[in-house]
């Protein structure tokens, strides 16, 4: 208890030498959160992108659909078991379920492949904002008999809104399935294979159309959060139980994405321990700095007879304190600064290039948690590598030299 | 002037310890800045080497509407005086035609919109490197007749393996729907999943015998001795061939002009953070050097050494470091950047898996001399402005109060 109040007086005896060792500590933990955050933000919204126009963070289907993703594998689909299936667990935010299949679509002359996706028009513009995409027309309401296209598709199919598109292709269980659909709309999709291939119908049109009544192929789910999807998939799993119907995970559905994006994200980590070198050597140099200035101090206390073993507790003690408070007021105030530069607009040839890509022209900054208390976790044991300086210059302090210094 | 020199010389070998540190600071900072900036240009370099070499080339002829609308009556014009032209160009590496439309791949499971391209052997080796994707099978290159290879996930999608038969269905140049069986004798990986969903490779003569009566092709890749020669090259295509549409690889890929535009932005962003990182730690030692020397300023300012000398005094010595360990970083920092660009830096350890990936786990860090300018000017900037404070904050003290201290 001596040693803590000693410690403690210690640290606010040179009020301006510990408030810049605090400083420095701050900002380490400033920049390795602000660097971490801008490598997760933009890897953050990239999955969300991919995955909310693909799979959606978890998906049921039914347990042949992956092996073959036919209609013959859909699933049927009430209000039963959505409400069995939001019960699961209180951090579903979205649901959104989905029929998709590869049909045929055909002007008066030529054909194309295209992919059908029979969608609930409220849901799915809540849950991807398909409706900023539309250039032309309108998006339809739940119970018409139109459709919205891919711009991509519609201009290699010379088609416009208002013109009518043919659809041909295979129901479930091989009842043969077409249908002619006025174009309400068309979208500019931001995912440029579906730009080419797109078509959306009203869930309900789409269900008749291919003689699946109440039957869907995916249900899309998406927890308030992208670090819940484990979680929310055990709880589903276990609701499901004993059905056909199984929960995929969005790395499960898209496992090459994942593959890729781990090399995307292998480049920041390196750069990372780039700045924890940086880091680590801009602290250095205040610390040895301040033992420097504080040999002389310490050369009084052993001549006076404090134990060296005792004077290194309280050094650490200090150092302890100061660790803590700097990576404390440190992760405080990078909530702040992220907060107010969230998000990076970009600008000049490097917007337009992401414009053209269907993207917005920012860098967001993710504000996941655990980024916070890993970065500074990671700093504080940088400080406390960095302290053992002092330390030993304790134990092999030469006290006649240090007290007359 | 002279003493001032002397005096600051001393100062800096009096304290062997804290100089040394400062000095340390200084070099890693500035070898931090040149590897960051070098590892990153090197990952760029690479992605779009690959996406060059192995598929897009530097740059592409079309028929103007074919890509927009992908109909095998789109092929273009003129292709043998197209290849007249660029055989006797001599910026001109070498070129390959295609045969392509966009039709669909059914399987006993399904079918799948897809681009069928139609390659010819010969000159898509000399031209691209995409057949070293093969990862299961052969390329087309083998005695298979109606050979085609598909991507792994299109593959995975449809259940299939190399042997199978999957049939091709597409519109020939009469705008007559046609079929052709096809045995795959290959699966590839490349670096884009999409890709590999969405493109099926055939040989284009036999592609061209289920098209029609002509032979047509519908798109030229062409390689180049450099790539700035692109725009010129494009320009003068378009100039001499009317009926054409020639791009360079920045128009034909929006999302290699997105990486390179996104990359050089990162690279401003992180370096940024690094040398703030850089200068804090430098400010915070100078101080702490500065509360260090308290004492020893007072008492030259009481014994009557003017303020601006003080000043000059700690600047002079602030620059001797920054000089010495500027030229101590930058040769440092060239000699581990020489040192990886031959073996390049494995960031298997950063990424699980990556080596499965294979295409550019291993960096090899680029940066030209420019870079190398620049960044030895912002670290010699950033230390000096960070060494003003401090060297401020030293004339401001009251020398009686300093005198007294410790």
């Amino acid at each position: 208890m001596t040693y803590l109040k000693l410690a403690w007086r210690n640290i606010w005896r040179n009020r301006r030498r510990t408030l810049i060792t605090i400083s420095a500590i701050i900002f380490a933990v400033l920049a390795a959160i602000v660097m971490q955050s801008m490598n997760r933000g933009s890897y953050e919204v990239m999955i969300d992108r991919m995955v909310s126009f693909n799979t959606g963070y978890l998906q049921v289907q039914d347990y042949r659909y992956d092996d073959e993703t036919s209609l013959d594998n859909s699933f049927y689909y009430d209000e039963e078991l959505r409400d069995r299936i939001l019960n699961a667990d209180e951090r579903i935010e979205k649901i959104v379920p989905r029929v998709e299949t590869f049909m045929l679509a055909a002007n008066d002359v030529s054909t194309r492949g295209s992919v059908v996706f029979g969608i609930d028009p409220e849901k799915e513009k809540n849950f991807n904002q398909i409706e900023n995409y539309l250039t032309d027309g309108r998006f339809f309401d739940a119970n018409e008999h139109t459709a919205v296209m891919g711009k991509g598709l519609a201009d290699r199919l010379q088609l416009s809104v208002g013109d009518t598109l043919a659809l041909i292709g295979q129901g479930r269980f091989g009842m043969s399935a077409s249908g002619l659909f006025e174009i309400a709309g068309l979208i500019e999709h931001p995912i440029r294979d579906l730009n080419n291939s797109a078509v959306y119908l009203p869930i309900k049109t789409a269900q008749e159309l291919l003689s699946a009544e109440d039957h869907i192929t995916g249900l899309l789910i998406n927890p308030y959060h992208e670090r819940q999807t484990d979680a929310v998939a055990a709880s589903i799993r276990n609701t499901l139980d004993d059905n056909e119907l199984v929960v995929y995970t969005w790395p499960e559905l898209m496992p090459e994405l994942l593959e890729l994006m781990e090399m995307d994200l292998a480049v920041p980590r390196l750069l990372t321990v780039v700045l924890y070198v940086v880091i680590g050597f801009g602290f250095l140099g205040t610390v040895l700095t301040m033992t420097m200035e504080r040999l002389r101090e310490f050369g009084v206390l052993l001549s006076v007879g404090m134990k060296r073993l005792n004077l290194s507790f309280v050094v650490f003690i200090e150092t302890l304190f100061i660790s803590v408070m700097g990576v404390v007021c440190g992760i405080v105030l990078s909530w702040g600064l992220l907060k107010w530069i969230d998000p990076i607009n970009l600008s000049g040839e490097a917007a337009q290039a992401v414009i053209d890509m269907g993207f917005d022209p920012i860098i967001p900054m993710s504000f996941a948690p655990d980024q916070f208390y890993i970065q500074g976790f990671y700093v504080f044991l940088i400080a406390m590598a960095v302290f053992l300086f002092p330390l030993i210059k304790i134990v092999k302090l030469n006290i006649l030299e240090a007290a007359r210094s | 002037m002279k003493t001032l020199l002397t005096i600051s010389w001393r100062n800096i070998w009096r304290h062997p310890a804290r100089s040394s540190v400062l000095l340390a600071a200084i070099i890693v900072g500035l070898w931090a800045g040149v590897v960051t900036v070098g590892i990153i240009n090197g990952l760029m370099q690479q992605r779009i080497d690959y996406m060059i070499e192995s598929e897009i080339t530097h740059a592409q002829v079309h028929n103007p509407d074919f890509l927009a609308e992908g109909y095998s009556w789109l092929y273009i014009p003129d292709h043998d005086e197209i290849t007249a032209w660029l055989e006797n160009d001599d910026r001109v590496t070498s070129f390959t035609s295609r045969t392509i439309t966009d039709g669909m791949l059914q399987s006993p499971i399904k079918t799948s919109g897809v681009r069928i391209r139609g390659i010819n052997i010969d000159s898509e080796i000399r031209t691209t490197n995409f057949h070293e994707n093969i990862v299961e099978g052969e390329y087309l290159d083998s005695d298979i007749r109606n050979a085609v290879i598909i991507g792994q996930k299109l593959a995975n999608d449809h259940n299939v393996e190399v042997g199978n038969r999957i049939v091709l269905t597409f519109e020939d140049t009469g705008n007559e729907l046609t079929s052709g069986s096809f045995n795959i004798a290959g699966i590839f990986k490349s670096a884009s999943v999409d890709y590999d969903e969405r493109n099926v490779f055939i040989r284009s003569d036999e592609f061209i015998a289920l098209l029609g009566d002509e032979e047509v092709y519908h798109e030229i890749g062409i390689m180049l001795a450099d790539e700035e020669l692109a725009g010129p090259v494009v320009e003068e295509l378009n100039g001499a061939f009317p009926g054409i549409h020639a791009q360079t690889w920045r128009q034909l890929s929006p999302e290699l002009s997105m990486l390179v535009e996104l990359g050089g932005y990162m690279v401003i962003l992180i370096t940024m953070i690094i040398m703030i990182a850089l200068a804090f730690g430098i400010l915070n030692t100078m101080l702490m050097a500065l509360f260090e020397r308290m004492r020893e300023i007072g008492m030259l300012l009481s014994i009557g050494m003017s303020r601006l000398r003080v000043f000059s005094m700690i600047m002079i010595e602030s620059i001797i470091l920054t000089i010495t360990g500027a030229a101590v970083g930058i040769v440092l920092a060239t000699l581990s950047i020489n040192y990886f660009s031959d073996t390049g830096i494995n960031l298997e350890m950063f990424a699980e898996g990556a080596a499965q990936v294979g295409w550019d786990h291993i960096i090899y860090p680029i940066l030209s001399s420019t870079e190398y300018i620049i960044i030895l000017a912002v670290v010699v900037i950033i230390t000096l402005l960070a060494s003003v404070y401090p060297a401020i904050k030293g004339i401001r003290i009251n020398p009686l109060e300093a005198a007294k201290d410790g």
